[in-house]
């Protein structure tokens, strides 16, 4: 039968039919899943059925095709699949830098700065006690709050060090949930690659499960940095980093093993590998447990460290009021109780004061450049006398050795009278000094400048003091008598003639104490030595018969050679070879003074730090960059070096061996061994040494013990003495802690340290809200853009739905037409007339 | 491009949101009086705050111990004044003592009355305010003079009290050294033994003698009011400079974490009237769909 039979037209019109009701029956399902959270619109997919070849009568030989309907192949869902993989990436960072930026806002809430409650406060209300201590030092009740403010801190600090430290628990217990969780989501994923797989075998799309796998990879994202990979079976496979967790059925499950030596933290395995997480929520939980909130409990353990240590190196050298206890601490030892091999070592400091091991002065350097040929060229430009007094030389007419010289002539002029002591001028080097010849050291000597018109202007260190001016017409004689050191001296004063009131003074039984001398027209009497600071006006004269006082003495300031910051030729003679971390210190012996070698180590940018206690201890220090450890430096020296500083005690080597002090080789036995006459503090090498701040028993039941005066150092006894209740030096020198530079590597004093901290805790909260609210932005814009391809529009379904139905009726039409046509073939063809 | 309604309704969300965002933080703003109340508002402002706050502490404190020091400047004064007129009393004394045709009654009286101003002397030496002996340099628990006249502070004790502010230090304090010796090193109190039995004996020439230490020590007890009058302006003067650093430095931390409140509400007024429109419209962008109209 020639062309399409009436059959396949009712086919056709049937299929129509099943079409339309199968695409309405799509619409329907969009309709109903609107509002379906990850639904993505469905489409049918219409396809013509093929058509059938067939010759009709008029075209026997080239059969025409007749089409034969349509059907629906496929419903597909309408989705961008880049558009997910972008939405993913960006909701990665959103939700990392939500919980930087929530977890940096609790933190920021726990150190409540700026404010009342603040580590701040709190730091200056310490201050603040100290200068009220300074100012009215017998006053107990200001003792009493130096100690309860630090109290205040260090219970603040140990608080906040808690917190931090169960913040960071609680991030470890979320990462566990967490594991959980996506260790689920994967057991659902491979169902679903499974279910899917299956589907698509067959030929169809398994939209729903599709959407469901979509949703679960969109919540897998917030959690970790996931890339998929898609295959044509329909199966996906997980990569999270560099290690694929999940390939169709199978996948890895992530476990939580605790690592040892940590407080039970965890870190994530697959199959004894460790995975690394690299954005998401998961990434932000290990770097705020690992990185972010151990930085700030390592600063608050640096702030600790370092007030504790430096208020006690200088509190144990401070006598309490009564001048009765030395020694004493201020904070509780935060040293480690047990050491072991991984023991930090904070702090070396030597056990007396450097310059106590050669406690005599032979040199003096000036600080001027002359920029002279030779000491004959540097010429005076007033007259000057300069007067050496050694009370020990015998006869005691030899104590007092006096030289001048006149303006225009070179320093040489003063050579020729001294005895004992020289000018020398290193040309090459431009350097002036003044040295001791033979006799006794310069420390055990007055060196006056009587005029006050040389030494200082020619960059010698000086200070000044009083002495005695009398006229030569005035002279009388008389008794005079003084008690000092415990002995009385008595003068008999012979006025005939100046050089015997001279010689009567100078000559006088056991007076040690002080000593005559003639100068322009007047007879000069000056403090020894031997005399509280050199200065006579520390001694009260007895005149009974009233000589002294009508004799019109004039109280006369002069100046006179200050030797008690001397250069380091005089604590150490020989090549100090300092060396750290490979760089040398460049010591110049002639002009570098102790400071100055403090100031070279502390410039030198190696982590270690040094500084001078006020009575003179020399101490190194670990800073922050090398985790407050001195055995991750290497320093060197000469084994003499560290002799003089007090660090060490080597008679067994010779003096200008190069001895290695720390380095990251020596174990804890040779450290011990080799600082074994140093006064070392180790530290635990875990954070939280603030945890043993905390004020000394002694001091804290009693603040009457609290060190208040460093004393003065004798040079006769070699000790440090007590001068008095009312001298406040400890805390004046501790008050100064507010902005030495001990802190971030030498760079900040506890002012700067704790404004640092407020700025970068800001800005650290700060970019992570700014990044926060970018990517949200940037994440919505994408989910936008996904909803507009993949959202259903109720007007499309509408109007699809219209045109279904229409089509629809048009197909039931075509049925019936053919049906109308069948019953005209069945019932009426062929009947004529009938 | 395609939109469907959750587009419009998630677009209108996020909106609303932001809104939301803006007035709450204005909000807070009001609330607190502070425009920044954590680091992280605003992380350069946060630390100049807290530097400003520790600022000011620390001027508060130098403020306190200028007092202190000034209240003891006032003590010295007073008692440097006290010490010059009775030198004139002395001087007064002696002049009659040294007069030969004076009765042996005279003579006693006036012993007797130059005895009692050497006693009162060595009260004045021994002035404690609050237990503390005043002249005692860093022996502050030692009376400077004892009953004989002897100087018991020991030399290493005579350090002059100081007081901290803005960084450098005031001396302000006096030792018996300071005050009551004289430019040859001898104590006021033997003077005026001595002056007393050359009076009692009679010895013009002593007396003579001994007028010169008095002149000589009444000359250092005007140079001593001088220095204390100097120390008192210098902290006078730099109480207020710490009263203007207070001043400055409080007006900058306010300037710098107040609110500024008109602002706030001007903003705050702002906001709502953006709110109101983007509820109203968003009430208006849940379109009627095709569903209405078939």
């Amino acid at each position: 039968m020639p062309g399409m039979s009436l059959y396949g037209l009712l086919n056709t019109g049937l299929l129509g039919v099943y079409t339309a009701k199968s695409a309405m029956s799509v619409v329907g399902h969009n309709i109903a899943n609107a509002n379906t959270p990850g639904f993505s619109r469905q489409r049918p997919e219409i396809v013509s059925t093929p058509s059938l070849p067939m010759n009709t009568l008029t075209q026997t030989s080239a059969p025409m095709q007749f089409g034969t309907g349509s059907k629906i192949e496929d419903i597909k869902r309408v989705r961008d699949q880049f558009l997910d993989i972008q939405y993913r990436q960006t909701n990665n960072r959103v939700s990392y830098w939500d919980n930087i930026y929530g977890n940096m806002h609790y933190v920021e809430q726990l150190f409540g700065e700026p404010g009342e409650t603040g580590i701040r406060n709190l730091f200056d209300n310490l201050w603040g006690a100290m200068q009220e201590l300074s100012s009215d030092p017998t006053n107990e009740g200001a003792k009493g709050q130096i100690v309860s403010r630090a109290d205040e801190l260090a219970n603040t600090l140990k608080d906040l060090d808690f917190r931090l430290s169960q913040l960071q628990e609680d991030f470890n217990t979320e990462i566990g949930n967490r594991v959980v969780e996506i260790n689920n989501y994967f057991k659902r994923i491979t169902d679903l690659n499974g279910k899917i797989r299956s589907i698509k075998v067959s030929g169809s799309s398994p939209n729903d499960l599709l959407d469901e796998r979509d949703r679960i990879l969109d919540q897998l994202s917030e959690l970790a940095d996931i890339h998929v990979n898609h295959y044509s079976s329909g199966d996906i496979s997980i990569r999270i980093g560099d290690r694929t967790l999940l390939n169709g059925n199978t996948y890895q499950e992530l476990k939580a093993y605790t690592v040892p030596g940590t407080k039970g933290f965890y870190n994530i395995f697959a199959n004894n590998n460790p995975v690394k997480f690299n954005d998401g929520k998961m990434a932000a939980l290990f770097e705020l447990r690992d990185s972010i909130v151990p930085q700030y409990r390592g600063k608050i353990d640096e702030f600790a460290i370092t007030l504790a240590d430096t208020m006690n190196l200088v509190h144990e050298e401070g006598f309490d009021g009564s001048g009765s206890i030395t020694g004493a601490q201020f904070f509780k030892d935060i040293g480690t109780n047990k050491e072991t091999e991984m023991s930090r070592l904070y702090r070396i400091a030597s056990t007396f004061r450097t310059h106590l091991n050669n406690p005599e002065v032979n040199l003096l350097s000036s600080n001027r450049k002359f920029n002279a040929g030779s000491l004959s060229d540097i010429q005076l430009l007033r007259d000057a006398t300069l007067v050496a007094i050694d009370s020990s030389n015998t006869p005691p007419a030899n104590s007092v050795n006096i030289s001048s010289a006149l303006a225009g002539n070179g320093l040489d002029e003063f050579n020729t009278n001294f005895t004992e002591n020289l000018f020398s001028y290193n040309t090459s080097e431009d350097l002036l000094t003044f040295e001791n010849s033979g006799g006794n050291p310069l420390s055990e000597k007055m060196i006056i400048d009587v005029d006050k018109s040389f030494l200082n202007d020619y960059g010698f260190n000086t200070k000044s003091v009083s002495a005695y001016r009398i006229e030569q017409s005035d002279i009388e004689s008389g008794i005079v008598n003084f008690n000092i050191d415990g002995s009385n001296i008595t003068i008999n004063l012979d006025g005939s003639s100046a050089d015997n009131f001279v010689s009567s003074i100078n000559n006088a039984p056991s007076n040690n104490f002080i000593r005559a001398f003639r100068h322009d027209g007047a007879v000069y009497i000056s403090a020894t030595e031997r005399v509280e600071n050199g200065d006579i006006s520390n001694i009260v004269f007895d005149d009974p018969d009233g000589a002294f006082s009508s004799m019109n003495i004039q109280e006369k300031e002069v100046d006179v050679l200050d030797f008690s910051n001397p250069p380091m030729r005089n604590i150490y003679g020989g090549d100090p070879q300092l060396e750290i971390n490979g760089i040398g210190i460049d010591i110049n012996l002639d002009t570098d003074t102790i400071d100055d070698v403090v100031n070279k180590i502390n410039s030198s940018n190696t982590g270690v730090s040094a500084f001078i206690t006020p009575n003179g201890r020399f101490v190194l220090k670990g800073s922050q960059s090398i985790d407050m450890d001195l055995r991750n430096s290497t320093i060197k020296g000469s084994v003499g070096f560290f002799n003089a500083l007090g660090i060490t005690n080597n008679t067994t080597d010779p003096a200008n061996t190069k001895m290695t002090l720390v380095s990251p080789d020596m174990n804890l036995d040779s450290i011990n061994s080799t600082l074994k006459n140093a006064d070392i503090l180790k530290l635990d090498p875990e954070i939280g040494i603030v945890n043993k701040l905390s004020v000394v028993d002694g001091i804290r039941n009693n603040p009457s013990n609290i060190a208040i005066d460093l004393g003065r150092f004798d040079y006769t006894t070699g000790e440090f003495e007590f001068t008095g209740p009312n001298n406040p030096s400890v805390w004046e020198e501790l008050a100064n802690i507010k902005d030495t530079p001990l802190l971030n590597d030498g760079k900040d004093g506890f002012n700067g340290f704790l404004s640092n901290l407020i700025a970068e805790m800001g800005i650290r909260g700060e970019t992570a809200n700014k990044m926060h609210l970018n990517s949200k932005a940037l994440n919505d814009q994408i989910d936008i853009e996904r909803e507009r391809v993949k959202g259903v529009s109720i007007d499309e379904e509408m109007s699809n739905m219209i045109k279904y139905q229409q089509a629809f009726n048009a197909s039931a039409r075509v049925v019936t037409a053919v049906d109308e046509m069948l019953n005209k073939v069945v019932n009426s063809l062929g009947i004529v007339g009938r | 491009m395609r939109v469907t309604s959750n587009l419009m309704n998630t677009q209108a969300l996020n909106d609303i949101q932001n809104v939301l965002r803006r007035y709450g933080k204005l909000n807070e703003q009001l609330t607190t009086g502070k425009k920044v109340r954590y680091p992280s508002d605003n992380a350069t402002v946060a630390a100049r705050v807290s530097d400003l706050d520790s600022r000011i502490r620390e001027v508060q404190r130098y403020k306190s111990n200028i007092s202190l020091a000034r209240s003891y400047t006032d003590m010295y004064d007073s008692s440097l004044q006290e010490m010059s007129s009775i030198y004139q009393r002395v001087k007064e004394l002696s002049v009659r003592g040294a007069n030969d045709s004076l009765s042996d009654e005279d003579r006693q009286a006036i012993v007797t009355e130059i005895d009692k101003i050497n006693d009162h002397m060595k009260s004045l030496a021994n002035s404690q305010v609050s237990g503390k002996y005043i002249y005692g340099g860093a022996e502050s628990d030692k009376a400077p003079v004892d009953k004989n006249g002897e100087i018991q502070t020991s030399p290493k004790a005579n350090i002059k009290k100081s007081v901290s502010v803005g960084g450098y230090k005031v001396d302000y304090g006096l030792t018996v050294y300071d005050v009551f010796t004289t430019n040859s090193g001898t104590s006021v109190f033997k003077h005026l033994d001595r002056m007393k039995d050359a009076i009692a004996s009679g010895n013009n020439n002593a007396i003579d003698r001994e007028m010169g230490a008095i002149e000589d020590i009444q000359r250092s007890a005007l140079k001593g009011l001088a220095e204390v009058g100097g120390n008192d302006r210098l902290l006078e003067l730099s109480e207020s400079r710490m009263e203007d650093f207070e001043q400055f430095n409080t007006e900058f931390l306010s300037k710098e974490s107040d609110a500024d409140l008109a602002k706030v509400l001007t903003d705050l007024s702002m906001q709502q009237v953006v709110m109101q429109s983007a509820l109203k419209t968003t009430a208006k962008i849940i379109p009627p769909t095709l569903v209405d109209f078939l």
